[in-house]
């Protein structure tokens, strides 16, 4: 990678978030059992499972929509159960299918989000260029009802980079978007880590998590069955350095497909 | 607060910019608002008394009629019951329902909780307070107009008191849930003490009933009484006060302010119970919102089949073992089959409550409804609610044709496919019909035989008629998103409606007066119908057979 020198000169041993025995029930469900993860300073980490494996709800767990059953999540030091509007300030989330606001316009809509993290000082500059690297500065005063489903993506993406935060959370960020779209957003996501920003992707676009993550974390039934670099998960799956992560991790997550969701205690 | 303000003005005045700029959306707009302006202005004119009621003793005839006890007692019951559903909820989804953008991208931020559910809550109970003084006004004028029943301040007074019975019970629903929700031993808690107060109440009113039949031995008169005892207007006080208020106008008396202030007292202080709770309020959000919002779309896309199935899997049926109906049929037969099957899996529940409406309605009738006359001609509305079934079941076949893309794939012929869609419509209109028919003759003592027979078999035929004919407007017009589209199939409706509904009229009428024998007025009716309805079906299997799935 071309940001090699930069990654190696950031201590991931800092962690920005630490996600500490996280474990959520959805009524007598179990959809994520005691996990456990960090991400540091300055690192992308894919997370990554089959349908149903618990990403969503951990990434929903950690920007405060839902509330863990138990376990710790923890941002910059600051504990998001204690400090939760501080702690929201340093996240920005892109949900896997937006539902934007409608009768916003783009330009709204983005203000919206800068007002919503007291970001408008610096909005007009950074919303300007967002929407033309995301070519939708020719639709700012339109309406989001009439964008397709690939510029809601987009203009969910925008809205995460617009204030500036500490860590970049992204559920399936790269669904619907056309291939330009997805090639900004790499970009972006590379921009932004060599900022020092970190970043936590829920994917199941296996070799886009290979190329752009610099670690690589496995779920399957709520539970983290692996976790390490790419050559990390290659030796744990008991193969060769030839093998690519869709190997590894079909090798990884057919092991644990047997696991058993517990019952409620 | 700045972000949710800023939030809400775009969007209300992007929804006015968008409904001004386009003429399809801007006509409807205008028609409704001259309507509503209308109908206020009246209100107003009759509060500087200018305008003066046709009946200005009307009231006094209605109460002759129908003793004010009787109405107290029904909308008494009526509230009772629905609140206690509405509380209900509040043990497995809830009501706290979030539109599916606020979850994307307000949850997420570091806007205050409990702003966004004061925001939330002040949105809410606008809209209802509006919606609920628009049915006030429509309500009000009429009633004024015809019955002298005055619309200040007694209308204001029993509009106040509805909305904040509205707040109160939509408050301690929201309380109840986010307490309940946040683990579940606290639900099966809540649940064990929500059952308990609903049990209580129940057998309250339930003892002082029997214990009123044991001094009568007149049951709908235990009923009555029971509701206004001093145990259960204690037990019950919150809906004890709403029905008083409410009823104020049709009742004549204003004293009720002291009524009113307690039920402003509940409302505000509820209010404050609910945001001074620290529990999580996103998460029990989630889920009925997600749904919500899905029943939602298929709503608005015209699709009430899709929206039925989505409140069906709301309710968690994701599986059932054996239809309802056992298959039969081949080709058209099986598509009736079908969509038996899927509209008794889907609208079961409902349709029951349909079907026991007439029967509770002629209970009530007989019971409550004192002057013979009146109770001798009841037959007489039969017809419209088989016209107003008729109509609702025009929705289905726009749901039908929702799927227009697999049916036309059939070896099916347009006109079979109409017949069977007419007939699957059809069959409410006749149960309700019957069932009709049934609970007035058994309950309601001066019923005029011939009137019900003649109104039962024009139900029935006029009904058929109906559904046939109004199948035109919805193949003329099938996109229900498109509000003009959506007028206009209407309008033709009520139209093509008349065309069957005058001659059946004029039978109708003329047959009592000339004195003929009801099986010849009925033959007349039937001979009346059965040309319009074939025509129906005919133009609408030919317009079936050219209508394009994907147009839409």
């Amino acid at each position: 990678m071309s940001d090699m020198t930069r990654q190696l000169s950031r201590d991931w041993s800092l962690p920005v978030l630490t996600v500490r025995n996280l474990t959520k029930y959805y009524k007598t469900t179990l959809a994520v059992d005691n996990v456990s993860l960090s991400v540091g300073d300055g690192e992308i980490v894919g997370l990554l499972g089959p349908n149903g494996a618990g990403k969503t709800t951990v990434l929903r767990s950690i920007t405060g929509i839902i509330q863990p059953t138990a376990g710790e999540i923890e941002v910059d030091g600051m504990l998001l159960s204690k400090q939760e509007r501080d702690v929201k300030r340093r996240l920005a989330f892109v949900p896997e299918v937006p539902n934007p606001y409608e009768m916003l316009t783009v330009m709204e809509h983005v203000r919206f989000i800068a007002m919503a993290y007291d970001t408008l000082s610096t909005f007009d500059a950074k919303c300007t260029e967002l929407l033309r690297r995301f070519e939708l500065y020719d639709k700012r005063n339109d309406l989001v009802l009439s964008l397709s489903k690939g510029m809601r993506q987009k203009l969910a993406i925008v809205c995460a980079f617009v204030h500036n935060a500490r860590t970049i959370l992204f559920d399936e960020p790269l669904i619907g978007i056309d291939p330009k779209g997805a090639r900004e957003l790499k970009d972006m996501v590379l921009e932004a880590k060599a900022d020092g920003c970190s970043v936590l992707i829920s994917t199941h676009m296996l070799d886009t998590a290979e190329h752009l993550c610099d670690r690589i974390i496995i779920l399957s039934h709520g539970r983290m069955v692996a976790e390490g670099t790419l050559h990390e998960l290659q030796e744990r799956a008991s193969m060769g350095s030839g093998a690519s992560l869709e190997d590894a991790f079909l090798t990884l997550t057919e092991e644990h497909g047997a696991g058993e969701t517990a019952p409620i205690p | 607060m700045k972000p949710l303000l800023y939030l809400e003005l775009r969007q209300i005045t992007n929804s006015v910019k968008a409904a001004l700029r386009t003429p399809k959306r801007l006509i409807p707009a205008v028609l409704i608002a001259l309507w509503i302006a209308f109908v206020f202005a009246q209100d107003t004119l009759t509060l500087l008394g200018i305008a003066r009621p046709v009946m200005p003793s009307g009231r006094h005839y209605l109460q002759q009629a129908i003793p004010i006890d009787a109405i107290w007692a029904v909308v008494f019951i009526v509230l009772t019951i629905t609140a206690a559903g509405v509380i209900y909820t509040a043990l497995s989804d809830g009501l706290l329902i979030f539109a599916p953008s606020h979850v994307d991208f307000l949850f997420p931020t570091p806007v205050n909780r409990r702003h966004v559910l004061a925001f939330k809550l002040f949105k809410d109970y606008t809209k209802y307070a509006l919606f609920s003084g628009l049915v006030f006004g429509m309500v009000g004028s009429p009633l004024y107009h015809v019955l002298g029943v005055p619309v200040y301040p007694d209308l204001l007074l029993s509009w106040l008191g509805s909305i904040c019975l509205i707040v109160f019970v939509m408050n301690l629903t929201h309380t109840l849930n986010v307490v309940a929700t946040a683990g579940p031993g606290r639900l099966r808690i809540a649940r064990v003490l929500v059952q308990a107060a609903i049990f209580a109440a129940v057998l309250i009113v339930a003892a002082t009933a029997v214990v009123r039949f044991a001094w009568t031995s007149d049951a709908i008169e235990s009923v009555i009484s029971s509701t206004r005892s001093s145990l259960v207007r204690a037990a019950l006080a919150p809906i004890t006060w709403a029905t008083d208020v409410i009823l104020a106008p049709i009742r004549g008396i204003v004293n009720e302010r002291v009524e009113l202030l307690w039920l402003a007292i509940l409302a505000v202080g509820s209010t404050f119970l609910l945001l001074g709770r620290d529990e999580d309020i996103y998460e029990p959000a989630l889920g009925v919102s997600a749904r919500a919002a899905r029943v939602r779309d298929a709503i608005r896309s015209g699709d009430v089949i899709g929206a039925r199935i989505r409140a069906v899997g709301w309710r968690g049926r994701g599986s059932f073992n054996t239809p309802p109906v056992p298959p039969f049929g081949r080709g058209a037969s099986a598509l009736l089959w079908k969509s038996i099957v899927v509209k008794l899996r889907t609208s079961g529940a409902r349709l029951l409550v349909v079907m026991c409406v007439p029967v509770i309605a002629s209970v009530i009738i007989g019971a409550a409804v004192k002057l013979p006359e009146v109770r001798r001609v009841v037959p007489v509305a039969m017809p419209y609610v088989a016209w107003i079934l008729a109509l609702l079941g025009q929705q289905e076949l726009r749901g039908e044709l929702r799927l227009a893309n697999l049916t036309k794939a059939m070896p099916i012929s347009p006109f079979r496919f109409i017949l069977v869609q007419t007939f699957h419509e059809w069959l409410p209109v006749v149960a309700v019909t019957m069932i009709s028919a049934v609970s007035l003759f058994v309950f309601v003592a001066d019923t005029d035989p011939a009137v019900l027979w003649l109104s039962a078999v024009t139900s029935i035929v006029f009904g058929f008629t109906c559904v046939a004919v109004i199948s035109i407007p919805v193949l003329l017009y099938p996109d229900s998103r498109d509000k003009v589209q959506d007028l206009i199939a209407h309008i033709l409706s009520f139209f093509l409606a008349g065309i069957a509904l005058v001659p059946t009229a004029v039978v109708w009428l003329i047959a009592p007066l000339v004195d003929i024998d009801i099986s010849v007025a009925s033959l007349a009716v039937v001979l009346v119908n059965v040309p319009i309805a074939v025509a129906g079906v005919l133009v609408s299997g030919a317009l079936f057979a050219r209508f394009d799935p994907t147009s839409d």
